[in-house]
């Protein structure tokens, strides 16, 4: 709150750690970062409610957020989705979801996996992905967008 | 043509991250020259000089808007917009991840020019492990001194916070993003007062986007006449455009304003996949009116090109369909997006997208007439202009023109569904589908 000339302009920083620390954005997590901001627990909840990546429902530890929007479309983000719903289906642990563009169509299709983007993914990577979620490896290491070069190439 | 890289000159270094790997580059030069050689008022006119245009969208003149913040002893603050949620942007993500130095250093120079003694950068909540790499890259600079109490010993301050957000479009949208920023919910605000006036918690606010700060070093360190050298008379300097969809090479390429956008799209990203044509495409982000093939592929790539053809350049992103792809699903899907992030506040936007999709929907499933597409046209000339902000706009206009020059298409499509073929026409994407043939690296 200090890093801010208004401590009203903590609620969403606050709202992350809450989320850190319980999973989602539970009623207790909100009424003790409300006591810490001084502000009421509602007003916590309507700013929590109205964010995508806030979640005011229990979610698994894991989250795996499929693009579904144009460009991933054109290339089958929405058998990925499917692709990966089916490999995690009964498992708790792991909350899938189709999403708007996370801001990397050059990887098309993609998948943001525990905040961490991947791609182009094959609709056979998902199982690889959920495996491996679960098994505490690293995720498709070979198709994680920081290893990426640029599609120029180096500077001519 | 090859690309013209400014901005990203040396990011295939991973060393570029580091302020040492920075400065090896000539990094903070500009920085030093602004603080210890120059008046604000000397910074102010350079950028006005120099003709730079906003890479967020608008494409406002950066200089003009940053002498509209009034003079005086009040507190001030500098918003760098990094929510990048633009479908088919992804620029910001790739000058962020790789350059954050270049950003900070824009950011503190620009907020010397604007009397600005805070600074936020608001970055969308799924670039996470871009938060992290500025982070790092702000830490660095407070250490260097760039940032924080008596800058160079000038006697002038700089806090500088990297705010994450949580997820919505319409923070994108700058009087949203100063709703986000001040811990409430993302809704925009009405105009007049703009932000420069009255912005964030009440006082005069610049925003810009990550790629227009970005530019702000070199034109200091370079000189605005310099700059001018690259890019058209209107839209000096070079971009950043991201080009997606139906193309060989997707990614993101730095070329100087004005080039052919067939060099673009059919040379840097190589084009369609063999046998297969470019249809259309939206020539700057999911908002803009999408342009035919035969009325885009030879307009040079600028901002008063593109609008002179009844498109935007935007922000500076292509997305590409090639003749598989359908149209009338490619308009859904736009709307969707818009209905999705909607903000409800106002009644055009909210129900307008929401009848959109209905609409559309209907088309897809042929349960739709001819006539319907004349209501769905008329629906997106009631959302223009008739809210606060322009997110209906955004929907409205690419979705009335691909009504508009594709009627026939939706006509076939309403006609093939009515008859039995299925809802979504696999076949129509089936050659676009699988990933990038090439990886990156250059063929």
């Amino acid at each position: 709150m200090a890093k801010y000339p208004d401590r009203k302009s903590a609620s969403i920083p606050a709202l992350w750690a809450v989320q850190r620390l319980y999973g989602w954005c539970t009623p207790e997590g909100i009424r003790q970062a409300a006591a810490v901001m001084r502000v009421t627990p509602a007003y916590l909840e309507s700013v929590a409610s109205f964010y995508d990546l806030l979640h005011t429902e229990p979610v698994g530890a894991h989250k795996v957020a499929v693009c579904t929007n144009i460009s991933c479309w054109m290339r089958g983000g929405d058998e990925l989705l499917e692709a990966f719903r089916a490999a995690a289906e009964g498992d708790e642990e792991v909350f899938v979801t189709g999403f708007e563009c996370l801001g990397a169509c050059d990887i098309a299709p993609m998948a943001s996996i525990d905040e961490r983007y991947f791609g182009p993914l094959e609709t056979g990577e998902a199982a690889t992905a959920i495996e491996q979620l679960r098994a505490g490896a690293d995720v498709l290491p070979a198709k994680a967008l920081e290893r990426r070069p640029l599609p120029g190439g180096p500077d001519a | 043509m090859p690309e013209t890289r400014m901005l990203l000159k040396n990011a295939e270094d991973p060393a570029l991250r580091t302020l040492a790997g920075y400065r090896g580059y000539g990094g903070y030069a500009a920085l030093e020259k602004a603080y210890r050689e120059m008046e604000a008022d000397e910074v102010l006119k350079e950028l006005e000089d120099s003709g730079l245009r906003g890479r967020g969208g608008a494409g406002f003149s950066m200089g003009k808007k940053a002498s509209f913040l009034p003079r005086g002893e009040m507190r001030k603050y500098l918003c760098c917009n990094a929510d990048e949620s633009e479908p088919g942007a992804f620029k910001d993500r790739e000058l962020m991840q790789r350059n954050p130095h270049q950003l900070v250093e824009g950011i503190a120079i620009a907020a010397l020019a604007a009397d600005a003694g805070h600074a936020f950068i608001f970055i969308r909540g799924e670039y996470d492990s871009q938060a992290d790499v500025l982070d790092a890259a702000v830490a660095e600079a407070y250490e260097a001194g760039y940032l924080g109490k008596d800058i160079l010993g000038t006697h002038r301050d700089l806090e500088l916070v990297v705010h994450r957000g949580a997820g919505a479009y319409i923070c994108g949208e700058e009087t949203a993003l100063l709703d986000a920023l001040e811990g409430k919910r993302g809704n925009p605000r009405l105009k007049p007062p703009f932000p420069a006036v009255q912005g964030l918690y009440g006082g005069p606010t610049l925003i810009n986007n990550v790629e227009t700060l970005s530019n702000v070093p070199h034109i200091v360190r370079n000189g605005a006449e310099w700059f001018r050298s690259f890019g058209t008379e209107q839209s000096p300097g070079t971009k950043v455009v991201s080009v997606s969809g139906c193309v060989r090479r997707p990614g993101n390429y730095e070329v100087e304003l004005g080039i052919p956008t067939r060099e673009l799209i059919m040379d840097l990203a190589g084009g369609p996949r063999e046998g297969r044509e470019v249809k259309a495409f939206y020539p700057g982000g999911s908002s803009s009116p999408v342009l035919r093939a035969e009325e885009g592929l030879d307009l040079p790539y600028s901002f008063e090109a593109m609008a002179e053809a009844g498109s935007m350049l935007g922000s500076g992103s292509i997305i590409v369909a090639d003749d598989r792809v359908s149209i009338p699903h490619m308009a859904l899907r736009t709307a969707r997006f818009y209905h999705h992030e909607s903000c409800g506040k106002c009644t055009p936007c909210r129900e307008g997208t929401n009848w959109t999709v209905k609409m559309l929907e209907r088309v897809v499933r042929g349960e739709a007439t001819p006539m319907d597409l004349d209501i769905v046209a008329s629906v997106q000339e009631n959302i223009i202009g008739h809210c606060l902000c322009v997110l209906g706009d955004s929907m409205a206009m690419p979705v009335g023109a691909m009504v508009r020059k594709f009627r026939e298409e939706f006509e076939d499509v309403i006609a093939a569904a009515s008859e039995g073929a299925p809802a979504v026409d696999e076949n129509r994407l089936a050659a676009v589908r699988g990933p990038a043939e090439t990886l990156g690296a250059a063929t």
